[in-house]
């Protein structure tokens, strides 16, 4: 459980708040790529940590994030015309380039230089990767650019989607860090996904139901490691990675690409959950990329036109209790991915852990929260920048590993916990 | 309920969440915390006066031999309390729902493996936390796979301030 007050730090990413200056410290997803598919296109609204803004790509194919609305009447920049270099209000003719600088207001002089006084918000956006990053802290602070393995990898390697989830970031996250679900709400998925199905180290998944955890510190967060039960005088490791403040990757299967999440509050009651596959040495094949845009793994199908996915909701999340008797899916819902969206949304849009009782298989979600708090609290008292923000700290993987039973995984697979250009996964 | 809405979409927003049953769902467990060593046994020495729920604070103190002429059949912990008293493991884990052990250093083993006995032949949970070294690699390594046998999760922490946060987290 948490006190109220905890609850409350850790999940309001507002402006000004310890938790919305936290998030602030780092490069954040904020758009795919293929949003602002081509120069001029048009603009695209965006919400992050509460605060609404537009993205464009402008005349040159500069990227730019600013303030949905402009100064003038306040009218929203989503009916603005992305022309010339930069995008003009509708209204009255007023524009913005991609800074959030005003270039023109028609109705003023050039001469009397009234434009230069109107400056929107604006923070940088930058494409690594299929993502555009943003920044949304101060200027002085701004880290060194993104470099998780799946945004660096080539193009061919590499598949990234979002969808929308409507709770807030922290429950979704804490779905990441908490692999004992796993064994029960993912159970029919194992042997049945493209995305999973073969790999050896499902069989250690299958015989041995009840792992034990190991949670260790790392400089950048946190490991958790899962063993079950593997050849004599051998354990089968599974270990996730988890970066602050919101970055995780599941342990790979065979040869299977590997993946992971970030969770990005919208504001304090819906998150963009990001999804990527990647394999470090090879191409994904097509039938690989298929899948993935079908959202089989850990992708969604959507509603056309939307990154919001088919299963919501609105529609009871297509929940086949069928499908559950017959122990097709666990839950009834279709799908790793709405599996954990299905239920983190019916905690509520912020859970209240007042109420929660946790146990000691918990320890990775409570220290990941030990830690966000630690951290926070030393931003907000003494300044110091958190972990995450190093790009030392962004060079992990997750890995699946059969170790000697005496050997601590930390050690003993240390390696494979870290990304190295060219080298491939360790993975059962 | 309103026609064209599903029943997750309205039972989720904020309206319905008042109508959450507000009753406690659940009562008081009791934790058993035993410190392994004294570096463990000084951190939880800090703790013990803040509020808990019943929580009980030990540290081991030695086995009970069956007998000077079998010195190496362990049939019994010793552990002390915050004012001295001695009990016997026996007697500290009855009514225990979940035990903790913590530790800092290797010379824990044996303590640790004759708890985490008990605890699998009682049915209780055993988390073990590590406090780790300043030293870290081999040391930590040691004291881990000492550990890591007779625990059903185990944790290794670089810094005090998680022991309260865990136990909090726990409703300890």
């Amino acid at each position: 459980m948490l006190r109220k007050e905890q609850n409350d730090l850790l999940t309001q990413t507002g402006p000004g708040t310890a938790m919305g200056d936290f998030f602030r410290c780092y490069w954040i997803p904020a758009l795919l790529a293929e949003e602002l598919r081509e120069n001029d296109c048009p603009p695209v609204r965006v919400k992050l940590l509460g605060e609404r803004m537009i993205a464009f790509r402008d005349s040159e194919g500069r990227y730019g994030l600013i303030d949905e609305f402009c100064a003038h009447r306040g009218v929203s920049l989503w009916f603005g015309r992305n022309e010339h270099g930069g995008i003009r209000c509708p209204y009255h003719g007023w524009k913005y380039d991609f800074t959030g600088q005003c270039v023109e207001v028609p109705s003023e002089p050039v001469e009397s230089g009234f434009c230069q006084k109107i400056k929107l918000t604006g923070y940088p956006l930058v494409k690594v990767g299929d993502v555009l990053w943003t920044y949304m802290g101060p200027a002085e602070h701004k880290p060194p650019l993104p470099e998780w393995e799946f945004a660096r990898v080539p193009a061919e390697q590499s598949f990234t989607s979002k969808r929308l989830q409507e709770c807030n970031w922290l429950q979704a996250m804490e779905g990441g860090i908490d692999s004992s679900h796993v064994s029960w709400l993912h159970s029919g998925n194992l042997n049945s996904d493209p995305l999973f199905k073969g790999a050896r180290g499902n069989q250690y998944n299958m015989t041995d139901k009840r792992p034990v955890f190991e949670v260790v510190d790392s400089d950048g967060g946190l490991y958790i490691g899962a063993r079950r039960n593997a050849e004599e005088g051998h354990y089968y490791w599974r270990i996730t990675p988890w970066v602050m403040p919101c970055f995780t990757m599941v342990p790979p299967r065979g040869d299977h690409p590997i993946h992971g999440h970030f969770w990005i509050p919208i504001d304090d009651e819906n998150c963009w959950t990001w999804s990527f596959d990647y394999h470090p040495v090879r191409a994904l094949t097509d039938k690989e990329r298929q899948a993935m845009k079908d959202g089989k793994g850990i992708h969604v199908a959507y509603v056309p036109g939307t990154y919001r996915p088919r299963a919501n909701k609105d529609n009871d999340y297509l929940v086949d209790r069928e499908a559950q008797k017959k122990g097709i899916s666990y839950s009834g819902v279709e799908g790793i991915a709405m599996q954990d969206a299905s239920l983190q949304e019916s905690m509520g849009p912020i859970v209240d852990r007042t109420k929660e009782n946790l146990v000691s298989t918990d320890n990775g979600i409570i220290m990941a929260r030990h830690r966000l708090l630690r951290a926070a609290k030393a931003l907000r008292e003494r300044g110091i920048r958190p972990p995450g923000i190093d790009p030392v700290h962004q060079r992990v993987r997750s890995a699946a590993i059969v170790l000697p039973v005496d050997q601590p995984y930390k050690t003993a697979a240390s390696d494979a916990m870290v990304a190295v250009p060219g080298k491939a996964q360790v993975s059962v | 309920m309103q026609p064209g809405r599903s029943e997750s979409a309205i039972m989720t927003g904020a309206e319905q969440a008042r109508f959450r049953i507000n009753r406690p769902n659940s009562r008081p467990r009791t934790t058993c915390v035993i410190a392994l060593d004294e570096r463990s046994a000084a951190a939880l020495a800090t703790l013990k006066d803040r509020p808990w729920n019943g929580a009980q604070f030990l540290r081991y103190a030695g086995a009970r031999r069956a007998s000077d002429q079998l010195p190496s059949l362990r049939i019994d912990a010793v552990l002390q309390d915050e004012a001295g008293n001695k009990l016997s493991l026996m007697q500290a884990l009855t009514g225990v729902d979940s035990l903790i052990m913590l530790t800092a250093g290797d010379a824990a083993a044996e303590a640790a493996e004759m708890i985490g006995n008990a605890c699998v032949a009682r049915g209780i949970a055993a988390t073990g936390l590590v406090l780790a070294p300043a030293a870290g690699g081999e040391a930590l390594g040691r004291i881990v796979a000492a550990m890591r046998p007779h625990t059903t999760m185990l944790v290794v922490s670089s810094g005090e301030d998680y022991i309260a946060e865990m136990l909090s987290a726990l409703r300890a």
